[in-house]
């Protein structure tokens, strides 16, 4: 795992996505620190928001893909990450997306992310399917599943680990990119 | 643009040190699911958690241009073991590590790769002081602490061990390794 990992850039018309590094962990940790976290199995304390965070990173080394952050175009800030995942004891390949401002919601910036994203996994990794795992109670995230034109799969496998049971399973589909 | 791990790779009379490797993964997973051989260390209770740990190891090179390596036994080229540097979050401060997979206790395989991992922390990284968190049992750990000169510094409260002892290790000079000489190393 010396040298080097491709490290794709995407853009959209208003953001630029760019994958995990060393210098979003800190970032990253602040949001999985706070209640906004809650859906994503926080709040985390520091320690394990911060190891947490290496873990995304190590994931590009380890599958040559991951989780992409989120920054506004003409800004260097990451301000959510989104995109595909696949860590151990998934059954099948993930579009995960988080928000870490508030401030930020109600723009779209999450789906317009999670398209590109979506597209690059489609496109470029060749995934002809992929999963978004919500809580339930996660009404915004469930909206931008639905802007993303993803249907409910009450079919899917769960990643088997505790406290999963419950989680809504939402699909997408390589055909239709059914954003709205 | 791609993401740069600039992992060396270290050598012992016996042993490779270099960076992970996916192929890593099942040795040590096997090793993170054995309480009986891992609690000293940090047990993780299932694959995924143990994978998470696995990707954290690289994902701590990136921050701080230091991790574990894996141990490579040179004559069948068998990971056999972690050893390096670590220190993340909430840590007190760089600790070298040691971890020996299953077959590997009792040729002095730990000794023999913290002591290069050490040196290199010296000699490549400039650092000058090292220490290393033991649980406190963990009588294996103590003894071979205290064979590569490291001594009982204090007890503290450890963010994810808990109650850990603190061993100091001796500085540069006093295993003879003069700063000055320090190798030039690009990283």
């Amino acid at each position: 795992m010396s040298g080097t990992v491709e490290r794709p850039v995407l853009q959209t018309e208003r953001l630029i996505l760019r994958p995990f590094e060393a210098r979003d962990v800190e970032a990253g940790a602040d949001y999985l620190v706070s209640d906004r976290s809650v859906y994503m199995g926080g709040p985390y304390n520091r320690h394990d928001a911060w190891e947490h965070c290496c873990h995304l990173i190590g994931h590009w080394a380890v599958r040559g893909f991951g989780l992409f952050v989120i920054c506004l175009k003409g800004t260097d800030e990451a301000i959510g990450d989104v995109g595909p995942f696949r860590p151990e004891g998934w059954p099948e390949n993930e579009i995960g997306w988080g928000l870490w401002q508030p401030h930020y919601e109600g723009h779209g910036y999450v789906t317009e992310a999670a398209q590109a994203t979506r597209r690059f996994a489609f496109d470029v990794l060749g995934w002809d399917t992929a999963v978004s795992y919500i809580d339930p109670d996660n009404a915004r995230s469930i909206a931008v599943a639905k802007r993303l034109g993803c249907t409910l799969d009450k079919q899917a496998a769960l990643p088997d680990l505790p406290d999963w049971e419950g989680t809504l399973v939402y699909r997408h589909s390589v055909t239709g990119d059914g954003a709205q | 643009m791609t993401l740069s791990l600039a992992i060396p790779t270290l050598e012992t009379p016996r042993l490779i040190l270099r960076g992970p490797e996916p192929e890593d993964f099942e040795p040590l997973c096997a090793f993170l699911l054995d309480h009986e051989r891992s609690w000293g260390f940090g047990s993780e209770k299932d694959r995924p958690k143990a994978w998470r740990w696995f990707a954290l190891s690289i994902g701590h090179w990136a921050l701080h241009g230091y991790g574990y390596f894996t141990m490579e036994w040179k004559e069948t080229g068998t990971p056999c073991g972690l050893t390096g540097l670590w220190n993340p979050e909430g840590w007190p401060e760089p600790e070298v590590g040691w971890v020996l997979f299953e077959g590997f206790e009792g040729k002095g395989v730990a000794f023999e790769g913290a002591e290069r991992a050490r040196r290199w922390a010296y000699e490549d990284l400039g650092m000058t002081t090292l220490t290393s968190n033991i649980v406190p049992g963990n009588t294996r750990s103590v003894a071979l602490a205290e064979r590569l000169g490291a001594r009982f510094e204090r007890a503290y409260d450890n963010v994810e061990m808990g109650a850990e002892h603190l061993y100091r290790h001796p500085s540069p000079r006093e295993l003879g390794i003069d700063p000055d000489d320090r190798a030039e190393v690009g990283v």
